[in-house]
């Protein structure tokens, strides 16, 4: 037993004392729910919006034979630029165009070849921040398959950012950010990371951690674009939700699904963990221990659970303060119920624990994983909403997602009728946890 | 002789994903005494690293057993572990860990908590000599001092029985001989018993009590390694200083033809002071040799400085039985 604990509050602490994984589990999700709830809740509710930042954006991406990523990357901010290799982000934008507000709006992109201007446009305030896509942004974004596995080194892009609008460059680093997010995992599994927020000395940069495959690199961007303009049709009609700001609904809802979606990521990385350690020989390391084979293995599951559990309060717990800052008052934004919400967000690490657990016990490899599972995660997310948009609930209800979000949100309405949401979870967390530490048990054979 | 490790039979058959088979150990056997150091001497591939981690319980043998202090490695595994100390061949450390760290979540899993166990960690820390760098995390260090953790890890629950498969793999010379000085110290200050992998004969050679030679997973000799040169049948080099600057032709010949398994007798040029010289002499054996020979040197009246005896070595018995040099690998 002090063994079990022992690995799972070191996996903890790595995570959370790793920079990059703290903002993919903890600012990546809090910055893009917050700049959604902004500049989509702000009409109604009188609050800070934000439209129209200026940008620049500089493409010297050569491309290669079959396509150029740096145009792809561009097109998202200027649609109307015929880019002749992207491929469907214009039809995106052309299907969403009737309704709400889109990266268009957000943003006033201008185009720039050379660099050095760019950068003077940001020094000397005519732009908020630059994008740069550098010249190797494409070979660098494609994978390098070889029969035993495929990587990708990564490209950098760099956000050039102006210190006198922090704020607006932030909204830029988190969008640049989630759009290679799309793009490495409609092109490879991946997990993208942002750097620190920047000024104008040193610019940041994205640094992308690579996996395989290769696949449409503009799959997922439509599912962005269209993102934008549909948030405002999940409002939840609900009474108590009726006191509170249209930035505060878009944050419960955007902000609940936003969480439980990166947490997936945290479990699939966490449980991914067991066969990285297998690699760097820190698991074999702990099995010449005398330590039972089970207790490593339950104690790595359990610092799973321990890292989304701590995830979700925190970014529950972010979500009320921001409310709370927005709106000028201080709100708890999750219902009157903490009983029932600390059930739901255990039930909710349950799920999605189990889930992860057996798509890495079902995959024949991790390498099969890190292609699969960012795919699969994004199917679940977009299933519960957190792009966004919202599939008909026939759909939906397949993922466990759906009935976390849908129980944060009924806990936040005031609605405290939720069992039908922990009953399934729980059979589903159950269940999946199960077979999958079964399955994943057989796997590490050391 | 209490034996520490007791290894019979042990085989292990990896199936590649095309359904051949690799016979990386191939049914070997061998025993360790307590206090021992005992080294496995092989070329890269050998089958060493399959071996150890048999004897440690990572990998299932696919047939044949080893105990452990009479601990059976696959009847009572917890029991077997408990007396070994395992320092596995790459550097296994969690890197953004600090040194004390790692240390205290590998004492963990040990069940070592509290005093004790920064006790322990003073301890190893003191012996690795890097108690100054304990609060740094491991990404920061240099591969000398990353190996001397590794190494670190390994001792912390004070082990009767220490694997270590290549430390000294990859790293400066002055590293080296820090490690190679900690397996003497190992055995000598604290009697532990030593299973050191190694493919470089001049480790085997200086550490092991005994040795096992090891190559496509059989051991081809084992003994120690007089018994071992001996058994090819390799002369000695035996070297008397002697402080004259040159000897006669005559009493070379003498040498050569009336002591017993002498092929060949030589001076070497004198020394920088010309005040002494080197007298090399072949033998098939050497120590028998040796006393006719100062018996030689005596009554002519030449005065002997020092003797040495240098046994043929472990690269002239691996080229023996296998007809392949071990650095060739
Ligand atoms: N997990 C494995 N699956 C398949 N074959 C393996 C596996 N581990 C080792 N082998 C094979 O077994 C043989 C022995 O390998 P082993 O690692 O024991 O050699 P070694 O003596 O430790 O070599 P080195 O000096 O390079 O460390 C090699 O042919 C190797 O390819
Ligand atoms: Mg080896």
């Amino acid at each position: 037993m002090r063994q079990l604990l022992a690995i799972a509050w070191k996996d903890t602490y790595l995570r959370f004392s790793d920079r990059t994984q703290l903002i993919i589990m903890l600012a990546t999700p809090l910055l893009l729910s917050t700049i959604i709830g902004m500049a989509f809740g702000g009409s109604s509710g009188g609050q800070i919006t934000f439209s129209d930042i200026p940008l620049a954006i500089v493409n010297l991406d050569t491309g290669n034979d079959v396509t150029n990523l740096g145009d792809s990357f561009t097109a998202i901010f200027l649609p109307d630029d015929s880019v002749p290799t992207a491929t469907n982000t214009a039809q995106c934008n052309a299907a969403n165009s009737s309704g709400g507000q889109t990266l268009d709006d957000l943003f006033t992109t201008t185009r720039i070849t050379d660099v050095e201007v760019a950068r003077a446009g940001v020094e000397d305030g005519t732009y908020v921040a630059a994008i740069i896509i550098p010249a190797d942004f494409t070979s660098k974004m494609s994978p390098n398959i070889t029969p035993e596995s495929a990587t990708i080194e990564g490209a950098q892009i760099e956000v050039y950012a102006n210190d006198g609008s922090p704020i607006s460059a932030s909204i830029v680093r988190s969008v640049a950010t989630s759009i290679v997010d799309q793009f490495t995992i409609g092109n490879v599994t991946v997990a993208v990371t942002i750097g620190e927020l920047i000024n104008n000395a040193q610019s940041g940069n994205l640094q992308v951690i690579p996996a395989l495959q290769n696949g449409d690199a503009l799959d997922f961007t439509c599912a962005f674009v269209a993102t934008d303009g549909n948030i405002t049709v999940n409002q939840q009609p609900l009474d108590a939700s009726q006191e509170q700001s249209n930035f505060v609904q878009i944050l419960i809802f955007i902000g609940s699904a936003q969480a439980a979606y990166f947490a997936l990521f945290t479990a699939q990385f966490g449980i991914l963990s067991l066969f990285d350690e297998k690699e760097t020989g820190t698991l074999q390391r702990m099995m010449v221990t005398p330590t039972s084979r089970t207790t490593i293995i339950l104690g790595k599951m359990v610092g799973v659970l321990l890292s989304v559990i701590l995830q979700l309060v925190l970014l529950l717990g972010s979500f009320t303060l921001i409310a709370s800052l927005v709106d000028g008052q201080a709100m708890f934004i999750w219902g009157n119920n903490l009983l029932l919400l600390v059930i739901l967000v255990l039930l909710t690490v349950l799920s999605i624990s189990g889930v992860s657990i057996i798509l890495v016990g079902l995959a024949n490899s991790p390498e099969q994983v890190r292609v699969i599972g960012p795919l699969v995660n994004i199917g679940l997310g977009a299933m519960a909403g957190a792009f966004g948009f919202q599939l008909p609930e026939i759909i939906s209800q397949f993922s466990p997602l759906y009935w976390s979000v849908n129980g944060f949100q009924s806990l936040a309405g005031g609605d405290n009728d939720i069992g039908l949401n922990l009953v399934i979870l729980l059979l589903l967390g159950l269940a999946t946890a199960m077979i999958g530490l079964w399955m994943v048990n057989r796997k590490v054979e050391v | 002789m209490t034996v520490m490790v007791e290894v019979s039979g042990l085989t292990k058959t990896y199936k590649r994903s095309d359904g051949t088979a690799i016979e990386a150990v191939k049914g070997v056997n061998f025993s360790i005494a307590k206090g021992e150091i005992f080294s496995l001497l092989g070329p890269n591939g050998a089958g060493k690293t399959t071996t150890i981690s048999m004897i440690s319980g990572l990998v299932a043998p696919t047939a044949g057993d080893a105990t452990i202090g009479g601990h059976s490695i696959k009847q009572a595994p917890i029991e077997a572990k408990r007396l070994m100390g395992y320092i596995p061949q790459e550097i296994a450390l969690y890197e953004r860990l600090s040194a004390r760290q790692n240390l205290q979540f590998f004492g963990q899993m040990y069940s070592l908590s509290g005093k004790e166990l920064g006790k322990r960690i003073d301890d190893v820390l003191e012996f690795v000599d890097l108690a100054d760098r304990q609060k740094d995390p491991i990404n920061t260090f240099s591969g000398g001092m990353k190996r001397r953790v590794n190494i670190a890890v390994g001792l912390l629950h004070r082990p009767q029985l220490v694997y270590m498969d290549e430390p000294t793999v990859g790293i400066d010379p002055q590293n080296r001989r820090r490690i190679l000085d900690m397996v003497f110290e190992l055995r000598d200050k604290y009697e532990m018993t030593v299973l050191y992998t190694t493919h470089l004969m001049e480790e085997a050679q200086e550490l092991s009590d005994r040795v096992g030679i090891i190559d496509h997973g059989e051991i081809i000799a084992m003994g120690t390694q007089g018994e071992l040169t001996q058994q090819v049948g390799e002369e000695d080099r035996l070297l008397f200083a002697i402080n004259q600057p040159t000897l006669d032709e005559t009493l070379l010949r003498k040498i050569e033809n009336e002591v017993e398994t002498v092929t060949r007798a030589f001076c070497d040029e004198a020394t920088g002071d010309k005040s002494s010289a080197n007298v090399t002499v072949f033998a098939k054996r050497g120590r028998r040799a040796m006393p006719q020979i100062i018996r030689v040197l005596n009554d002519a009246d030449i005065d002997i400085g020092s003797v040495e005896v240098h046994e043929p070595d472990l690269e002239a018995v691996f080229l023996h039985l296998t007809g392949r040099a071990l650095r060739d690998n």
